[in-house]
């Protein structure tokens, strides 16, 4: 089977986001906000042709394997401290969901919205949760990614990958719209990884060995995939390929 | 949406180790909750009143014993509660055609906790610990799919305390997408110290059993447990997911929207989605966590879509608010409810709410039961009604 669906546009960004102009979030909401959060708010408002309506009316899926480290590694320094009480916001901005919920007010986006997670499988898993959005509904769907370094207090040796966040515009086929910005008006098409087929490089290949590691740090080969614009097959964790191809009119030009 | 058949279901909480437990606990009405002082190992800043799983549970096949926690012990005590569904999916279907779709709030934290408890002792991490294998979210999904033998796609959803009930919409839309063609959907949580505390710093816990929809209510007590469904469209079982309707507050991050309005817009859902009137359903498993904002935003959230007469049932009076898992112990319950036509007891309801003007059930109550709403509303301001039918 496969599932094919229109990239409108995507954007990706290897590091942490210090601040950022294109945010969906307020800059008095930015500044309070987690590494994670302000990723994920900059790369959904640095899509191209973003703006904060349609964030408010689009079904969002929020995506992170590791979700609020940095809130998390705060909250259990504070225990081990001896802190009593530990702090209720950071409690509540420590939350898998908290970049979805801040988003949300700050967009004043009442509809879908969900904040998942799947290990290095989350950019496979959160394309099908859009895939499924779009066939039963949706005309539009927004992927947003992030991953922080996982916590070094937890870890034996110190982490090696960076942060890395990704976000996707997805449109269902059918539906003609106004094109994006280049290396969108793509077709991507899922189909599962069957065995024994001659499957092309994963797609952690050829990256960065600190954004290979991220769990999330596939969103990086799929975006510049995109925006080569020539049609590929990347095989991603989660034993799927998505295919890229150019929109039917786009290459009849 | 196309009615889903409920072909098995699994759960466990404080107030049942199984579904036989709990249902004679629903019966009987009597609560699970217990007093603690300490959790993995370390002292809690007082006693705290919480919905514990006191018994044992099984040790975890070899295969998943070097990535061991508590969290995957519940689970795989779940999936054994399943009676061999997912064998039979997987069967039926094939491995790679079975999604696990499952939700959690704390993950693995609890095994976290006690790694950095061990290394303030010792001054290194347990041998056997690593993060991405015993905290992260994705161990969960790959326990469960070892523990079912299924391979199709999957993910965790980790949106607070609704993330199990919008596991059944997520199960939903990939069937309907022919992504897979059944699934293995819901949730569990264990109790940590950070959620103990976290909770207590909002001012959301009561310290006393918790009495949702009560004039006296002042907060929730946290549990921990879960529950497992078989989702199988080709499959039959006495009860079916009828429908299942997702929002956002779009208001706060930790307070639900005053009038409901998330609430609303998720029940209205819900029932559009189905097909169904507000007038066919029979009660409404309500969030219910008694704190004073959530029961009185519920309330008129139910009033709204449903009326002032419709039956509530709010049970975390007898098992705790489960967090990421509450969507899922809900839906079970719900279930339950369903196939037994007897509607449970919220404890300690009364003297009741003026305010939340709503019939809450509080004594057991016979009645035939066909449709029913389960409410889960989270931080965030995220919202699901998920309704569920006797087939």
């Amino acid at each position: 089977m496969t599932l094919s669906f229109e990239v409108r546009s995507a954007s990706a960004k290897v590091g942490a986001v210090e601040d950022s102009a294109s945010s969906l979030l307020p800059r008095r909401v930015l500044g309070r906000a987690s590494p994670l959060t302000r990723a994920l708010a900059h790369v959904l408002g640095s899509l191209d042709g973003i703006d904060v309506a349609t964030a408010a009316t689009t079904p969002t899926v929020f995506a992170s394997a590791f979700g609020e480290v940095s809130a998390l590694t705060a909250l259990l320094g504070q225990w081990r401290a001896g802190d009593d009480p530990i702090s209720p916001l950071r409690f509540v901005g420590s939350v898998h969901n908290a970049a979805s919920g801040a988003i949300s007010i700050a967009t004043n986006a009442q509809g879908f919205t969900t904040s998942i997670a799947a290990g290095n499988e989350t950019l496979c898993a959160s394309l099908l949760e859009a895939a499924g959005l779009l066939t039963t509904g949706a005309a539009e769907v927004l992927i947003a990614l992030a991953d922080e370094p996982p916590p070094e207090l937890l870890c034996r040796t110190r982490p090696t990958c960076v942060m890395v966040s990704g976000a996707l515009w997805l449109r269902r086929l059918a539906d003609p719209g106004p094109r994006g910005n280049a290396g969108a008006n793509t077709i991507l098409t899922l189909e599962p990884n069957r065995a024994g087929r001659t499957a092309p490089p994963p797609s952690r290949q050829g990256l960065h060995s600190t954004v290979a590691e991220n769990p999330v740090g596939e969103v990086i080969a799929l975006v510049e995939a995109l925006r080569a614009g020539v049609p590929q097959t990347l095989a991603l964790d989660g034993g799927w390929l998505a295919h890229l191809s150019a929109r039917p009119e786009r290459a009849a030009q | 949406m196309r009615a889903l058949p409920i072909v098995a279901f699994s759960m466990c909480s404080a107030l049942g180790h199984d579904v036989a437990e709990t249902r004679a606990g629903l019966a009987a009405g009597r609560d699970g909750l217990s007093t603690i002082e300490h959790l993995v190992g370390e002292a809690l800043p007082g006693p705290f009143v919480v919905g514990a799983v006191t018994r044992e549970l099984a040790r975890l096949p070899a295969v998943l014993v070097p990535v061991e926690t508590r969290l995957l012990r519940l689970a795989a005590h779940l999936v054994e509660g399943l009676d061999g569904a997912p064998e039979r999916l997987v069967r039926r279907y094939g491995a790679t055609r079975v999604g696990v779709f499952l939700g959690t709030s704390t993950a693995g934290l609890a095994a976290s906790e006690a790694a950095m408890a061990a290394f303030a002792r010792a001054g290194a991490l347990p041998m056997n610990y690593e993060f991405a294998s015993h905290h992260a979210y994705g161990a969960l999904l790959d326990g469960v799919r070892k523990l079912c033998g299924c391979t199709g796609p999957g993910l965790v959803v980790s949106t607070a305390c609704s993330s199990s009930a919008k596991v059944f919409a997520t199960a939903g839309r990939h069937i309907e997408a022919g992504i897979v063609d059944a699934a293995i959907v819901g949730g569990i949580d264990t109790l940590c110290q950070l959620t103990l505390r976290g909770f207590a710093s909002l001012g959301a816990l009561s310290f006393a059993p918790c009495r949702p929809f009560s004039v006296a209510r002042d907060g929730t007590n946290i549990g921990e447990g879960g529950a497992l469904f078989a989702l199988d469209p080709g499959g039959d079982g006495a009860v079916v997911v009828r429908g299942v309707g997702e929002s956002s507050d779009a208001y706060h991050m930790s307070a639900p929207h005053p009038d409901g309005r998330g609430a609303v817009s998720a029940l209205r859902a819900a029932l559009r989605a189905a097909g169904v009137d507000a007038s066919e359903v029979d009660h409404v498993n309500a969030h219910g966590t008694g704190t004073r904002l959530n029961d009185l935003a519920e309330s008129r959230a139910i009033a709204e879509v449903l009326g002032r007469d419709v039956a509530v049932v709010a049970t975390k009076g007898l098992h705790g608010h489960l967090l990421g898992a509450a969507g899922a112990l809900e839906a079970a319950v719900t279930a339950l409810t369903i196939q037994d036509g007897l509607l449970p007891a919220a404890p300690r309801v009364v003297p009741r709410d003026p305010e939340c003007d709503v019939r809450v059930i509080e004594s057991p109550t016979r009645s035939p039961q066909r449709l029913a709403l389960s409410c889960s509303f989270a931080f965030g301001g995220n919202n699901v009604a998920l309704l569920l039918g006797a087939s």
